[in-house]
């Protein structure tokens, strides 16, 4: 189901679907797992959900602008309630630089930047230009991990503070890592941290960000575990 | 008040501590006496350099930037403690200045913003 720019998985709606005749009838489907969410679903949450990230896309973007000196453009944000196994069946094996924040309180998940090296060293480079430092290495130094990192922190931020805004939280957030790998490999291993199974409902936030000293831009996603999917529909 | 502010600076990023001494380094008023990149390490570098002044992070390893303020203002109420951080949540201020923080600056830093900040703090 499209509607606008949020995409609700076939499998996640056909869970929804069953939910909510489940509630109907009154009578619990075999979809336990699942009732909190289907409860509390509604598509007026899903536009609240759609407001957050833009409202967050458009902060994190100001950041960096702020940060950069050079102008930066917000390209469309989707919200994507899926499957972790759809959400894997379209991630490459191509090779990224990762930034990861993970974020709990009332709700928990985790924030990724996700860059092609081009683009994180062309971030970096342009953000230590801005600090009067010139770094032409192509290779990732400490300077230039930190400057990766603080983006992470800016952003996820950005994304961590609307949420805590919105269900009127307070959030925690921890220092960021940085990983290099495979795209694949890690979405997974962040999925197993999180010990969701392939079946449970998350929820991602994707966005772009683009600037002229950045390139090819780099990738935000927020992803929450069904736990916290539940919680923040109950919330909004 | 002494002329010169001894400051601290407190983050764990390398790169936010080196924006945040090249700002301060625009005027004399400010000398950065020493580094930490978390919340242990501020405390124990409180002790040894005896600030007038710390710049201090709130997400750091092993002791976050508010706990940090926590124990510095028990043992050192007259040093000025100001959040520098990229956390904009309403909680977290309260919390942060029921901890004893003096003040609290949202990232991204501009010169302009944090020395007014300091500048208030201080009367200058």
């Amino acid at each position: 189901m499209k509607c606008g720019n949020i995409y609700v998985s076939p499998k996640s709606w056909n869970t929804i679907m069953q939910g909510i005749i489940s509630e109907e009838i009154k009578e619990n489907l075999s979809f336990e797992k699942n009732s909190k969410l289907i409860k509390n679903f509604h598509t007026k949450k899903l536009g609240k959900i759609e407001e957050i990230g833009k409202s967050a896309a458009n902060k994190a973007a100001n950041f960096i602008s702020d940060m950069t000196g050079n102008p930066v453009n917000v390209g469309e944000v989707n919200v994507v309630i899926a499957t972790p196994l759809e959400i894997k069946q379209v991630v490459k094996e191509d090779y990224k630089i990762f930034t990861g924040i993970n974020f709990k309180g009332d709700v928990e998940g985790v924030g990724i930047l996700v860059f092609s090296k081009d683009s994180a060293l062309k971030l970096s480079k342009s953000m230590l230009a801005e600090m009067g430092i010139d770094d032409n290495e192509d290779s990732f130094n400490e300077m230039k991990i930190s400057v990766i990192n603080e983006t992470c922190n800016i952003i996820t931020s950005a994304f961590v503070d609307t949420l805590a805004s919105y269900i009127g939280a307070s959030l925690d957030m921890s220092p960021p890592s940085f990983i290099e790998g495979s795209e694949y490999t890690i979405i997974e291993k962040i999925f197993k941290n999180y010990g969701v199974d392939d079946l449970d409902i998350l929820l991602t936030f994707k966005s772009e960000l683009f600037s002229h000293g950045i390139g090819s831009g780099f990738e935000v996603l927020i992803v929450m575990p069904q736990n916290s999917v539940n919680s923040l529909f109950q919330k909004l | 008040m002494t002329d010169v502010i001894r400051t601290l600076v407190v983050d764990d990023s390398i790169f936010m501590r080196n924006i945040l001494k090249k700002i301060l380094s625009t005027t004399n008023r400010y000398v950065v006496v020493g580094e930490a990149s978390n919340g242990k390490e501020a405390i124990e570098k409180t002790k040894e350099l005896n600030p007038n002044l710390i710049t201090m992070d709130i997400v750091m390893p092993q002791l976050t930037g508010i706990e940090a303020t926590r124990e510095i203002k028990k043992e050192f109420p007259d040093i000025k403690i100001v959040m520098c951080t990229s956390v904009d949540q309403e909680k977290k201020m309260i919390e942060a200045i029921d901890a004893g923080a003096d003040g609290y600056i949202v990232k991204p830093f501009q010169a302009p913003k944090i020395l007014e900040q300091l500048n208030k703090l201080f009367n200058v």
